[in-house]
This record gives structure tokens, C-alpha cells and sequence, in this order.
């Protein structure tokens, strides 16, 4: 299997994206702390991965505190004597409010993406230097921190410029520690069916059938299920990837280049 | 590595360059599971290519183009003879193998190309060589955008430093073509630029393609898959 013995953290598997990506990396073989805000949504990842035979414990984090992260690191490593790979996913609320954005939402919006992408990779960063090896992914830009795809360019300030510092992060890490032996990278999904993202377009007011309709043509492979962005975090987990280091991975069906490409190179 | 059969049945025509790249595509994918019918295309004939993997294997559910044609060259060496050649063998033949993938992979099909960062970053001496190489990256999107309805994905892998006696060869040339006496390590001096500290192997590039190439990467279209260590964004 894909990943064998590899001990594997996922921050954000109590639902959507990081939940796909926990019981994906199970099915290949790895070992997964399922980490989340909510301790009943991680526990019913690991009852899913245990039922399929799988290896999983579950745990309890706020990405946005330091001491969170530090402390479900440290039972990771306990439980599984190291960590390998580090897939942080989680996100918030999202608004498109700029002008009277209050501050508040903007200390959210990067306390959970900004500053939970830093924890993560500063937690992780020992654990995995001591073990001459691993790799850190982070579910990142996604077509509306890039800037912007559908009918609304850049949408929402808040959560977008956080996962621009999220990108930033990524390369500034994966610079700094490949001589360790570390890779960072970032999956950026294009639109993906998770009850976050529901959640999120109904808090704008904006009806998820309507968004789909009017995003038709920026999604041309429509929108994605969390068991497809999932695969875009294997690949970079796994051998596979094994020189790809810095580089955020869209895993859109080609949202991006049908917004006349990100990187047209 | 071990191999994880990700393209079992799978029927792969590899255009063959002769950097070593190619090569290590067709092991890698029939360590993958893959029928592979490898060609080493004349010039622009990318035609006769899908036709002797037609004849040979039948339907076609990925191409890979692994065609480079490496030109080192100062601006005051270029020519327009040097253009038009790098033209047809990395961007004509890039657009051949995008425009007949579509009409003649089966669906779902998969075309990868191999590009080089070359495409997206230069020097002086890479400049011309990466403005060929950097016509894959619409060309991939467009293909990508067009063969959704097909069911046809298409990709671009953008190999750094990657170390095979060709490439280590053009490396050479590189800083000969920068005025450079020449030397036989240029190559190696020039690992400590990736933040690896290594160079890629073209196996590490296979790899990459093989995961683009299966059905694991069913959701990842138009996209520039940079395996280069971190040289590029870090």
C-alpha cells in the first residue's frame, strides 16, 4: 500500500476534507491521530477506520492555540513513536465583507488558517528533524485565496489573505527545513462538498444550488468530493512525491485553468 | 520504491526523448502495471507514434510526452534556425500530442507532459529552451479544459535538477554557453541552489507521473506539477 507504516497526524478529521484524508491514508496503510475541535466527530473517523480494520486514535485540538497543537503532537508521537506526515485542514467562517470586516473575524480567519498553519509546522518541525524525515501538508489557497475564480473574484478578504499567508508559510518552510529532511507542501482544493463549505456559502446567503449553477463554468469537472482532494494529499505524503517540496497542488478539476490558468507555465 | 500497480491495464504510449526521462517513465509505469509502447518520435511525427501504439497495444488510455530537446544558448548565440527546431520538438509537438490525445485516447484517458522550470524561471543561457518548453503550460490547460467532456485529463510535470548523464551534460553546457571554461562538476555545484541539497532523480519524475497518470488523480486537471525539490517557491 501507498503509505505503509507511515504515522500520520491529521488536524481537521472530524469532517470534510481531512476526514476523506484520514480514512484514505488508513486504507494505504498508514497509522492516523484524528485530531479535531469536535471530539465526537474525530472519535466517529477513528470508529470508521477501526470497522475497516484500519489503525486510528482520536484526539482533541483548537488549531488557533499553540499549546493545543504542541500537546496533540506530543501524543501523536506518543502514540505512535513519530510522526511522518502532518495534514492540517480546518477552516472557518467565511464572509466577503471587507469594508466593515470586523476585526474580530479577521483575528478568526488567520488564528485558525494563519497562525494553525504556523503551529503545526512549529510542533511538527522537532519531531520530524529528529527523525530525519517528514513531510507537512496543509490544505491551502483553494480557488478563492488565489484570487478568486466563478463570477466574484477574490471573494472574501479575511479568509483568502489568511490563506495567502498560509502559501507563504508553506514556502518559507520548505526552505528552511528541507535540510532536515522535511518537505512542506499545500493542496489547494478547488470547490469540494463538505458540510464546512455548505455551511460557509449558506452563511453569505448564498444557496448552494445557485452557486453551483452560476460557478458551472469555472468548475469544469464540478465541484469535487473530499475523497478526491484527499488523493491530492496521498500524492504528496507518499514516495510519489518525493521530490515535490514548496509547491501547492490544485486539486480542482482544472478550476484554476479555466480562470485563464494560475500559472499558465 | 516499490511499486503499487496504480496503472494495472492501463495502455501507455511514452514519447521518448533522450535525456533519460522517457526511459524512466516507461520503466517506472510497467513497474506500475502498465502496457507501455515507447517511441522515439522524428521530428515533428507524433502521428506515426500513436499509430504504432495503436497497432500494438489498440486503444490508448495515456500518453505521456517526455520529449525535450535541450538547447543551452546564449542570446548572442541564438538563431532563428535554434527556434523554429526547439520550437517544433517541445511546443509543435506538445500541441500534436495534446490535439490527437483528444481525438484518440479512450476514455478516461490521461495525457502528462514534461516540462522544466526552465519554463517558468530562466537565465540567460536557459532562456530560449524554456520560452519552447513554456508553450506546455497553456497548451496542457487547454487540453485540460477540452477534454473534460471526453473524459481525458491532461497535466504537466515541471522537473527541476534532475540528475541523469544528459541532463548533467546540459547543465555543462549551460555554463559553457555563460562563458564559463567548463568543468566537470557544474552539476554538483549547482545542488546547493535546491533546498534539498540533492538533485531529483528521473525516477522521482516518473513517480510523480505515475500518480498523475491513475485514477488516484482523478480530480487534478491543468495542473503544473513542480518536482524540483522546493527550487522554485522555496
Amino acid at each position: 500500500m501507498i503509505l505503509d507504516g507511515k504515522r500520520t497526524l491529521v488536524i481537521g478529521a472530524g469532517s470534510g476534507i481531512g476526514q476523506a484524508t484520514a480514512i484514505l491514508f488508513a486504507q494505504q496503510g498508514a497509522q492516523v491521530v484524528c485530531a479535531d475541535l469536535n471530539e465526537a466527530r474525530a472519535l466517529a473517523t477513528v470508529e470508521q477506520i477501526n470497522a475497516a480494520d484500519g489503525t486510528a486514535w482520536s484526539g482533541v485540538v483548537d488549531i488557533s492555540v499553540k499549546a493545543e497543537v504542541d500537546a496533540i503532537m506530543a501524543r501523536a508521537v506518543e502514540l505512535m513513536g513519530g510522526v511522518d506526515v502532518l495534514v492540517t485542514t480546518p477552516f472557518g467562517n467565511i464572509s466577503m465583507e471587507l469594508e466593515n470586516l470586523p476585526e474580530a473575524q479577521w483575528d478568526f480567519e488567520h488564528g485558525v488558517l494563519a497562525k494553525g498553519t504556523l503551529f503545526g509546522i512549529q510542533a511538527a518541525v522537532p519531531v520530524m528533524r529528529a527523525q530525519h524525515g517528514g513531510v507537512i501538508l496543509v490544505a491551502t489557497a483553494s480557488i478563492f485565496g488565489d484570487y478568486g475564480a466563478f463570477t466574484h473574484p477574490a471573494v472574501f478578504p479575511a479568509y483568502g489573505a489568511a490563506k495567502g499567508a498560509q502559501e507563504m508559510l508553506i514556502r518559507v518552510s520548505a526552505g528552511q527545513f528541507a535540510q532536515d529532511g522535511i518537505r512542506v507542501c499545500g493542496v489547494q482544493p478547488g470547490f469540494t462538498l463538505t458540510e464546512g463549505s455548505i455551511a460557509g456559502l449558506e452563511d453569505v446567503g448564498i444557496p448552494l444550488d445557485g452557486f453551483l449553477a452560476q460557478g458551472a463554468a469555472g468548475m469544469p469537472m464540478g465541484p469535487g468530493q473530499p475523497e478526491d482532494v484527499a488523493e491530492g494529499f496521498l500524492f504528496l505524503a507518499s514516495d510519489y512525491g518525493s521530490y515535490i517540496n514548496g509547491y501547492c497542488l490544485p486539486v480542482d478539476g482544472g478550476s484554476y485553468a479555466a480562470r485563464f490558468g494560475r500559472l499558465l507555465a | 520504491m516499490s511499486s503499487n500497480s496504480l496503472l494495472r491495464d492501463k495502455q501507455v504510449l511514452v514519447l521518448d526523448g533522450d535525456d533519460g526521462i522517457g526511459a524512466a517513465v516507461t520503466a517506472q509505469f510497467k513497474a506500475e502495471g502498465a502496457s507501455v509502447v515507447s517511441v522515439q518520435v522524428s521530428g515533428t511525427d507524433v502521428v506515426a507514434a500513436f499509430d504504432q501504439a495503436t497497432s500494438q497495444l489498440g486503444d490508448i488510455d495515456v500518453v505521456v510526452n517526455a520529449i525535450s530537446t535541450w538547447e543551452p544558448l546564449a542570446p548572442e548565440s541564438w538563431t532563428s534556425d535554434r527556434w523554429h527546431e526547439l520550437n517544433q520538438r517541445n511546443g509543435e509537438v506538445a500541441m500534436l500530442v495534446g490535439q490527437l490525445a483528444l481525438k484518440r485516447l479512450r476514455s478516461p484517458g490521461v495525457v502528462c507532459s514534461v516540462s522544466s522550470v526552465w519554463a517558468m524561471a530562466t537565465s540567460p543561457e536557459m532562456g530560449l529552451f524554456g520560452a519552447s518548453k513554456a508553450a506546455l503550460g497553456p497548451i496542457t490547460k487547454a487540453v485540460a479544459l477540452s477534454g473534460v467532456s471526453a473524459g481525458i485529463r491532461a497535466n504537466t510535470v515541471v522537473m527541476g535538477l534532475i540528475d541523469t548523464p544528459a541532463l548533467r551534460a546540459v547543465v555543462e553546457q549551460a555554463g559553457q554557453a555563460a562563458g564559463g571554461a567548463g568543468s566537470d562538476n557544474l552539476f554538483d555545484q549547482t545542488i546547493p541552489r535546491v533546498p534539498m541539497r540533492r538533485a531529483g532523480t528521473a525516477e522521482e519524475v516518473a513517480n510523480a507521473a505515475a500518480f498523475l497518470c491513475s485514477g488516484h488523480a482523478r480530480m487534478i486537471n491543468g495542473a503544473s506539477v513542480v518536482v524540483d525539490g522546493g527550487f522554485l517557491y522555496a
